[in-house]
């Protein structure tokens, strides 16, 4: 199992993401130049291949151990973009998009919320969708959640496919 | 032989998906593939599109923790592999087409696709009431092969005439009038400068500021009316910079497809009963819309 990340270390994560990003936007621009005049490529290539094997290897190692560690982390990561997560509203649409992890995270997390006869996070009546996303975590709502539960997240967040490469979720997507 | 593949852009509801739709209705077309990258999570064109084209693949919303960032290049690989019929590839209406030129080049993809067109869609009413819009997509209407223009006809004449002027003075290349979709298709067929546009300027930045938010309000409780959504549409305008709602309603036991842009909303029976009902809502404060709120302007 990877190391157990807090909040902190996501974001300064998510940094080095953006910066890398940033990298690979410049270099592709490079790539995209030379390829069209017909210039030598191959190590502005390996540049690009080498980054864009960076930031795959830098999303893989950004896990969630818990969901609370989820929410927080979309909560702060995304404070500064045009499509920010701070309502229960925003929550919700982020993990609407079929086929995506943090859809199948909801859909996990809330099946186990309900099972234990607990209000759904799709409950707009308990979670209105004006509600903040932090507090809802405060509010102990996951207080109910077991060890075999985390055991359960866990399982899904941190899995690897038979070759050993990371494919978070991938049993339920 | 290598497909041909085309690029259409242009801004949010400026009629990209209708110049689409029209294309895949032409012989020239009729086997066409389509890439089709939705803002929005939900993807209201790609079910519209499937009534007319055999395969559309969709590249919607995405996030880095849930996302490679390279469905563009796997969905063009695969396109390439399948067969040699053309390929066309509907940008998001936020997407810049010279960055795009730029990814398919450094994924190498311009190997294996003939670039032959690129379109660019501008609403005229559009471009009329809002000016700025030609400064904002100064680069790209100088770049596009033929700059499309659509909604002519809620302009009069002279004012489209006028129009035609600043664009011309924007830019060298064609510039069609397009009715509801329809666009000469042997326009199509003249070669693209877009890669040597390209290659002779120092392409857009990847320019994040004029990223909007979206919203997606469920319409499955058929309580809003085609004449009420249509007098709400300007203060969802006015008060939430929206600048495009899609999607559906069911109303009276009818399906209702819903177009809007700040100078036109369109609602009418849609021709898709099995439509999911609800609205995608994109413009620079449309994530405030809950449902809520939603249900609160229609009362207004």
């Amino acid at each position: 199992m990877s190391r157990v990340l807090t909040v902190d270390d996501l974001l300064a994560m998510y940094g080095q993401y953006e910066q890398l990003l940033e990298s690979q936007r410049a270099v592709e621009k490079q790539l995209a130049r030379a390829q069209l005049r017909g210039e030598e490529t191959s190590g502005v290539r390996m540049s690009l291949d080498t980054l864009t094997r960076g930031l795959q290897e830098l999303s893989d190692s950004m896990t969630f151990d818990t969901p609370w560690v989820w929410m927080e982390y979309k909560y702060r990561a995304y404070a500064d973009s045009p499509q920010l997560i701070a309502t229960m509203h925003d929550f919700r649409l982020h993990c609407s998009k079929p086929g995506y992890i943090c859809t199948t995270r909801y859909a996990f997390l809330d099946a186990e919320l309900e099972r234990l006869g607990g209000p759904s996070l799709s409950d707009k009546t308990v979670y209105p969708d004006d509600r903040d996303l932090m507090h809802v975590l405060d509010s102990g709502v996951f207080d109910v959640l077991g060890d075999t539960f985390l055991r359960a997240w866990r399982r899904h967040e941190y899995f690897r496919d038979d070759t050993g490469a990371v494919a978070k979720w991938a049993q339920l997507l | 032989m290598k497909p041909a593949l085309y690029l259409i852009n242009g801004p949010l509801g400026a009629g990209k998906t209708t110049l689409l739709k029209y294309l895949l209705s032409t012989a020239q077309f009729a086997d066409a593939r389509v890439v089709e990258n939705e803002y929005a999570s939900q993807s209201v064109d790609t079910q519209q599109l499937a009534l007319h084209s055999a395969e559309v693949k969709t590249i919607a919303d995405v996030c880095i923790c849930c996302s490679t960032g390279r469905e563009l290049t796997v969905a063009l690989e695969e396109l390439a592999e399948q067969s040699s019929a053309p390929v066309i590839i509907e940008a998001t209406g936020v997407a810049n087409s010279l960055v795009l030129v730029e990814k398919l080049a450094a994924a190498q993809l311009l190997d294996y696709y003939e670039l032959r067109h690129a379109v660019f869609v501008l609403d005229a009413a559009e471009a009329q009431a809002r000016p700025e819009l030609l400064a904002m997509y100064r680069d790209e209407l100088a770049a596009a092969d033929t700059v499309a223009l659509s909604k002519t006809d809620l302009l009069e004449p002279e004012d489209v005439l006028a129009l035609m002027g600043q664009l011309d003075e924007v830019r060298d290349g064609r510039i069609e009038n397009m009715v509801h979709g329809q666009l000469d298709t042997t326009v199509l067929e003249q070669p693209s400068g877009i890669v040597e546009y390209y290659l002779n300027h120092e392409s857009a930045a990847r320019d994040h500021e004029r990223e909007p938010s979206y919203t997606i309000i469920p319409t499955r409780s058929g309580d809003i009316s085609p004449e009420l959504l249509r007098s709400c549409w300007p203060q969802l305008v006015a008060k939430y910079g929206v600048e495009r709602m899609k999607g559906a309603i069911a109303y009276e036991d009818t399906v209702w497809h819903v177009e809007a842009t700040p100078s036109q909303c369109i609602i009418e029976k849609s021709n898709d009963p099995d439509e999911t009902l609800s609205l995608v809502l994109i413009g620079a404060e449309a994530r405030q819309i809950t449902e809520a709120v939603f249900t609160e302007e229609m009362s207004v």
